[in-house]
């Protein structure tokens, strides 16, 4: 059962990184200043997501550590080795099921903004199909034209990403963020569950191992990669904050569109930077959706032991299902917090609980894998 | 079979190309630019509904005349200025093309999307609201309607920026949109350069966006939006302007006829157009944060102090008497540096405003001014002192007696000084704040006096 035909299909530790970055990076941009300021309502914001990301990180390592006792195995393999074939079958199938609908909602948000903003009047079915196919085009390809596309847009992402926030700090006014802890740590905490969700996608991990070059680094990897999703949303939440106010951030659909919108660049050669960030919106989201998409149909594939390119087009109807099964906005947004806590579910409960029976039935090998 | 293969291949390559061209050919969102309205302003105004249930004369009791003018309600009437293209880019000068560069519609009806509705009916063009530079409410709107809801559609809509100057005029502000600036072509663009030159110029409160009081109203905080109106002193005798009392009343009920949906083109009715510049933007609008309509208007100096005391913009000047000779002394302040200190003892609330002011004597009429001596300045300094104070004082005075509003911030800062002591008492903030001692801990310095120092 070896994961691969192709021993070429091997990502470096950078490519890793960028990869586990590149999907927590998601369609969250766009909406989590409003959805943590609801559930922390202080303006410790940044504080919440923080606090929620370095938590995430617990997590992985332990995913880590479990898919690092199976080399070489993505989780579709090992689980059934652990659990035995029916319950590996059917962890195998949520986790399948969990890709599928993040792809879903991922083009459904993508879709949803590209509506309001971009054209609104192309009929979302059309914005949508062409998404998905030109992430089929690059999920099929396999996992290290991904990793290298993932390489290539991320410093564009990054670039953009923080030249927008940089801009939005001349409206910043630093009262907005205070007082600090004004309300104590309670309303920090009560975001935190919600900041958690956020990071969701983590849990690839638990593929992502498997194709590493050199597998004993994933702990830094991982460690890298949600750091550097912190600093996205660390960063995002301050300035949106530090600009709008928690108050308003509340009462605003896309709080991240208005901080872009009511950035002013002095001299204004440029009006419109909302143009811009979608662009980088639209690649964050284009890269968790195509990361989810190849790792639903990897996943089928291992479990029936054929070539996973077989399953790309099999999916895109049912992510198309998915993506528009949300009957409006508030239902898209629902959906994506359904999807947080099933990968909380997946990528938090599940591998500790694997990771236990896997050490009380001596599954895999648990000798240092780190010094090689 | 090779043949085939290839064969095969193109078939398949056509197709695509064929189903391509399906999906290419049509845009949906294909806007063309000569197809769009660019609307520059929005005007807010109100009127009585005409429409009423109740006829005239049918009323015939004191009560039913009270419940006569509850119900009536007054109805929106929304006036949008768009760019006429041509006209603006004319290129060669003196040609015989006299068209106005814009025009305004006027629009009633009981909600803003209504309005906007109407005005595609109306417009050849599908009006565009992405580059609307100023909205003005009048002051009858301001007080009449929750400002919160009036402006919900457009803060809703997905093409406005957050970057639109809010206004509030003193009579109507469709009568504002319609004086044709002497400056510029577009009177929206004249009132948004206005606004925004808001270095070294007093009496204009920092600038107040669409954005700025999305803000406030989310926080329910109160706040204040720049005045526009016109200017006290027109008509006469040295007024360039000219233009006779009845004009000027003309002006200001250009847009009398009432109830119905008309449209003119300010270039050829002529009344307005050319006028120039006889539209001021100085003092502000206050809107209290609760109920989310306006309460009073702050003055030139009124507006300058409140300025100081929230430290956004550091302008101004102080005119004041010197003690003795009682001449005339110009001050104009260059930085304010304001802290504002919340106390709490023994459960009372009390605010210290520190602040240290430096700026530059520009003007004198005291003969026997000599600013090369330091005991001068140090009496100037004294006497700008002096009246600044007053004036800080006599516009905190309004804002806690009169207004009962905190647009200067006091209790964000009593927020971060006191988080849980401000939980309990938020919602009745303004309430205490009209009760609040405040202090002033204030310095007044001059740091430069131009280029002359003495007259002899």
């Amino acid at each position: 059962m070896h994961i691969t035909d192709n021993p070429k299909d091997k990502i470096s530790t950078v490519q890793a990184i960028v990869f586990i970055s590149s999907l927590t990076v998601g369609a969250a941009i766009i909406t989590l200043p409003r959805s943590a300021a609801r559930s922390v309502n202080t303006p410790d914001v940044w504080a919440s997501i923080l606090f929620g990301g370095l938590i995430a990180i617990i997590p992985s390592i332990i995913l880590v550590k479990l898919s690092q006792r199976f080399p070489g195995k993505t989780c579709f393999q090992f689980n059934r080795i652990i659990t035995g074939k029916f319950l590996g079958w059917i962890l195998s199938f949520l986790m399948i099921a969990y890709y599928t609908l993040l792809a879903g909602f991922e083009g459904r948000m993508m879709v949803e903004l590209v509506r309001v903003y971009l054209l609104p009047r192309t009929p979302i079915e059309v914005a949508l199909m062409a998404f998905l196919w030109a992430g089929t085009y690059l999920t099929v390809s396999g996992i290290n034209p991904i990793a290298r596309a993932f390489e290539f847009y991320f410093p564009i992402v990054i670039f953009i990403f923080f030249s927008v926030l940089f801009l939005g700090l001349q409206r910043f006014e630093l009262d907005n963020l205070r007082p600090l802890f004004g309300q104590g740590f309670k309303p920090v905490l009560r975001g935190i569950m919600t900041t958690f969700l956020t990071y969701a996608g983590f849990e690839t991990m638990m593929i992502l191992t498997a194709f590493m070059k050199e597998p004993w680094k994933a702990v830094k990897v991982v460690v890298i990669g949600i750091g550097i999703s912190i600093a996205f949303y660390v960063s995002l939440s301050v300035v949106v904050v530090g600009v709008l106010t928690v108050e308003e951030i509340k009462t605003l659909a896309w709080p991240t569109i208005a901080l872009v919108n009511s950035i002013e660049y002095p001299g204004g050669f440029v009006e419109n930077f909302q143009v811009f960030f979608l662009i980088v919106w639209i690649f964050a989201i284009y890269t968790t959706f195509v990361s989810s998409h190849y790792i639903a149909c990897l996943g089928l594939g291992q479990i029936s032991n054929k070539a996973f390119n077989s399953f790309v087009y099999a999916l895109i109807p049912i992510i198309y299902i998915v993506a528009l099964a949300p009957q409006n906005l508030e239902e898209v947004f629902q959906l994506g917090d359904y999807i947080g806590y099933f990968g909380v579910f997946m990528g938090g409960i599940v591998p500790v609980i694997l990771l236990f029976i896997a050490i009380i039935r001596r599954e895999g090998c648990a000798e240092k894998q780190g010094e090689k | 079979m090779r043949k085939n293969k290839v064969r095969s291949k193109v078939t398949i390559l056509v197709g695509l190309l064929i189903t391509l061209a399906v999906f290419l050919s049509g845009c949906w969102d294909r806007r063309e630019i000569e197809e769009l309205s660019m609307v520059a302003g929005l005007a807010i105004d109100c009127e009585e509904n005409t429409s009423t249930p109740y006829k005239e004369g049918s009323i015939s009791n004191k009560e039913e005349q009270m419940e006569f003018d509850k119900e009536k309600q007054l109805q929106i009437i929304v006036t949008q200025q768009y760019i006429v293209p041509k006209a603006v880019s004319g290129g060669e000068k003196g040609g015989t093309s006299q068209k106005s560069p814009y025009a305004n519609v006027s629009v009633d009806g009981n909600s803003i999307y209504e309005i906007m509705q109407k005005f595609e009916n109306i417009n050849s063009r599908t009006p565009n609201y992405e580059h609307l530079r100023v909205i003005i409410i009048s002051d009858k709107a301001a007080r009449y309607f929750n400002l919160y809801k009036l402006l919900n559609a457009i803060l809703r809509h997905p093409e406005t920026p957050r970057n639109i100057d809010m206004l509030v005029s003193e009579r109507k502000a469709c009568s504002i949109l319609d004086i044709a600036p002497r400056s510029e072509d577009i009177p929206a663009f004249k009132l948004m350069m206005l606004v925004r030159k808001t270095k070294s110029k007093s009496g204009t409160p920092s600038v107040s966006t669409l954005g700025d009081m999305s803000k406030a109203m989310a926080a329910g905080k109160s706040f204040v939006i720049q005045r526009v109106g016109f200017r006290q002193d027109i008509g006469s005798e040295y007024d360039t302007v000219k233009i006779s009392d009845s004009n000027y009343n003309n002006l200001a009920n250009i847009n009398k006829t009432s109830g119905m949906n008309f449209i003119y083109d300010s270039g050829t009715k002529g009344l307005a157009s050319g006028m120039g510049d006889i539209i001021e933007a100085v003092g502000a609008a206050v809107i209290k944060g609760q109920t989310y309509n306006m309460t009073g208007w702050l003055n030139r100096s009124e507006t300058d102090a409140l300025n100081w005391i929230t430290g956004k913009v550091e302008e101004g000047s102080v005119e004041f008497k010197e003690s003795k000779s009682s001449e005339t002394i110009v001050y104009d302040v260059d930085r304010v540096k304001t802290k504002i200190k919340p106390e709490i003892l023994e459960g009372k609330i009390s605010f210290t405003v520190d602040m240290k002011m430096e700026g530059t004597l520009v003007e004198d009429w005291l003969m026997t001014a000599d600013a090369f001596k330091e005991e001068f300045i140090k009496d100037m300094e004294m006497n700008a002192e002096k009246e600044v104070r007053r004036i800080l004082e006599k516009t905190l005075e309004k804002l806690q007696k009169e207004l009962k509003t905190d647009v200067a911030g006091f209790g964000k800062q009593l927020s971060i000084k006191y988080p849980r002591y401000w939980n309990d008492i938020k919602d009745n903030w303004e309430e205490i704040f009209s009760d609040v001692p405040i202090n002033l801990d204030l310095k007044v310095y001059i740091r430069d006096f131009g280029r002359q120092g003495s007259k002899k």
